[in-house]
């Protein structure tokens, strides 16, 4: 049978019997999965990729280790990513950066939800693992703000962001595939994380780090500071 | 650079999911890691040391990013390249698996023990690595990370990888014997009554495991035997091999002989005529 017919369950016994084909066949069902539980967590397409590839040594080295009967390969997967992840994002509260930034004017100091997840060390609400229920609500709810805030976008600008930020498309490719000047990817990338900032401090509140706009109050002023109201498309 | 180009860079940065990584490299000193690579970001790192308004507009762009990472849709897809480097990582840095047809699984019965007394003469006789599951786990750790550092040295790295399969299979065994409920330890002392292994059973499942730190000889691949005492009869059950700082060896009871009948022992000894008992356990 081949490695893609076979259950989870049967592809990790062939791990364990040294079969690396099984590996391949569980690298192709789950990596989508790890990949997408990382990046949520952690912001970082690179990061997320480390993320994804220790899981997976993880999985090789300890397959023996698995308990069908426990918890699925997916979860089992998940949960080592989620660790994975959430130890970068100690590090990263750990590093002389993020305290120049937390130390910097106007930043959050006090302990909400909102804050820690700006913060960078405490964000597990998010993670695919089973977090605790109020932690899930809460990361459902900050999710589907997000896709409120971006929803209210106009769509090339939102559309110029995604192909951006989520399917990790250069400022060319982005140009080439929708046929606008590579100025105008640009002007229109940089103003839908401003309006998408401006709306999302309005919903989320005041304590957030996303007004932090010393000159900027405005999705004008912001179009202006990152270089003209224009959309560079003229 | 003026402070809009700096909100600009970072900006970019963070539209191209990459911002926690650029800060990253601006955190490191001048001159060293990735920010040093590109004009453009030591230009940038200074410009933050200096503004306070700029740091303020980087920490709002970390802001935004956590919640845009957070809101992440379900067709995102790892990277397509990515698929190739890290299973050629994994061949080249993971523990070595020996395929099945070579070995038998964990768990499997062992070859019929010979007579009291008697050498085994199966060369395909199972014989198992041992070391305690968590020190076992550490230590693959350990060495997993060294083989980052050997490079290009590739016979320690052989033989490291080795030693991680076999620390691996070692973890899985005794986490077997220890997943039941009714597994017992009895602890190996040398001649002078220190301790120097342990023994692992269960005497409802007949799997048990020996290990020591503290045979000397093992590097010069002197084989030691391992014997089950009952009484005036002697029952080899097993010998070790050496991996490392470590011998070890697991196996099955030999059938009829129920592990941890209280005064029987276990005693290892260098399969060498004359040779005394170097370690011994009582049940």
């Amino acid at each position: 049978m081949s490695p893609s017919g076979r259950t989870d369950a049967e592809l990790v016994a062939g791990l364990v019997a040294g079969d690396e084909d099984a590996l391949g066949a569980l690298y192709d069902r789950h990596a989508d999965a790890i990949f997408r539980a990382a990046f949520r967590l952690l912001g970082d397409r690179g990061q997320a990729e480390d993320v994804l590839q220790e899981t997976m040594l993880a999985l090789w080295n300890r397959a023996e280790t698995y308990d069908a009967s426990v918890a699925s390969l997916a979860a089992w997967l998940l949960t080592i990513a989620r660790n994975r992840s959430v130890d970068r994002l100690r590090a990263r509260a750990r590093r002389p950066v993020s305290t120049l930034l937390g130390a910097a004017p106007g930043a959050a100091t006090d302990d909400t939800a909102i804050d820690r997840l700006v913060a960078g060390g405490e964000l597990v609400g998010v993670a695919a693992a089973r977090p605790d229920p109020a932690s899930a609500a809460e990361a459902s709810w900050l999710a589907g703000a997000v896709r409120q805030a971006l929803a209210a976008i106009p769509a090339p600008e939102r559309q110029a962001l995604e192909l951006a930020y989520y399917h990790d498309l250069s400022q060319s490719e982005i140009a080439a595939r929708l046929g606008w000047p590579l100025g105008t990817v640009k002007t229109r990338t940089r103003r839908a994380l401003g309006r998408l900032r401006v709306v999302l401090a309005e919903v989320l509140g005041p304590d957030t780090g996303l007004r932090v706009l010393p000159a900027v109050s405005s999705v004008e002023a912001f179009g202006t500071l990152t270089g003209g109201g224009s959309d560079g498309s003229r | 650079m003026d402070h809009v180009e700096v909100r600009q860079w970072l900006t970019d940065a963070l539209a191209g999911g990459i911002l926690p990584s650029v800060l990253d490299d601006l955190a490191a000193p001048p001159g060293a890691g990735g920010a040093a690579a590109d004009p453009a970001a030591e230009e940038v790192r200074a410009h933050l040391t200096a503004c306070d308004a700029c740091r303020a507009e980087a920490g709002a762009l970390v802001a935004t990013g956590v919640l845009l990472a957070a809101a992440t849709p379900d067709d995102v897809l790892a990277p397509v390249a990515a698929r190739e480097r890290i299973l050629r990582s994994i061949h080249e840095t993971g523990m070595v698996r020996v395929p099945a047809a070579s070995r038998p699984p964990v768990g499997a019965p062992a070859p019929a023990a010979p007579l009291a007394g008697a050498r085994p003469t199966d060369p395909a006789r199972r014989r198992w690595r041992l070391v305690p599951a968590l020190a076992s786990v550490a230590m693959a750790a350990v060495i997993v990370g060294g083989l980052v550092m050997v490079g290009n040295m590739s016979h320690q790295r052989d033989v490291a990888q080795a030693e991680v399969a076999a620390l691996g299979e070692l973890a899985s065994a005794s986490g077997h014997i220890l997943a039941r409920p009714d597994h017992g330890q009895v602890p190996l002392v040398g001649a002078d009554g220190t301790s120097m292994g342990m023994v692992v059973f269960s005497p409802s499942s007949g799997q048990v495991a020996v290990w020591s730190r503290d045979l000397a000889g093992m590097a010069s691949g002197t084989r030691y035997d391992c014997f089950l005492v009952r009484g005036s009869s002697l029952t080899l059950i097993g010998w070790m091999d050496d991996a490392g700082d470590v011998a070890y060896w697991i196996g099955q009871a030999p059938a009829g002989l129920t592990l941890g009948h209280a005064g029987d022992r276990i005693v290892v000894q260098a399969d060498a005529p004359g040779a005394a008992p170097v370690l011994s356990g009582t049940f």
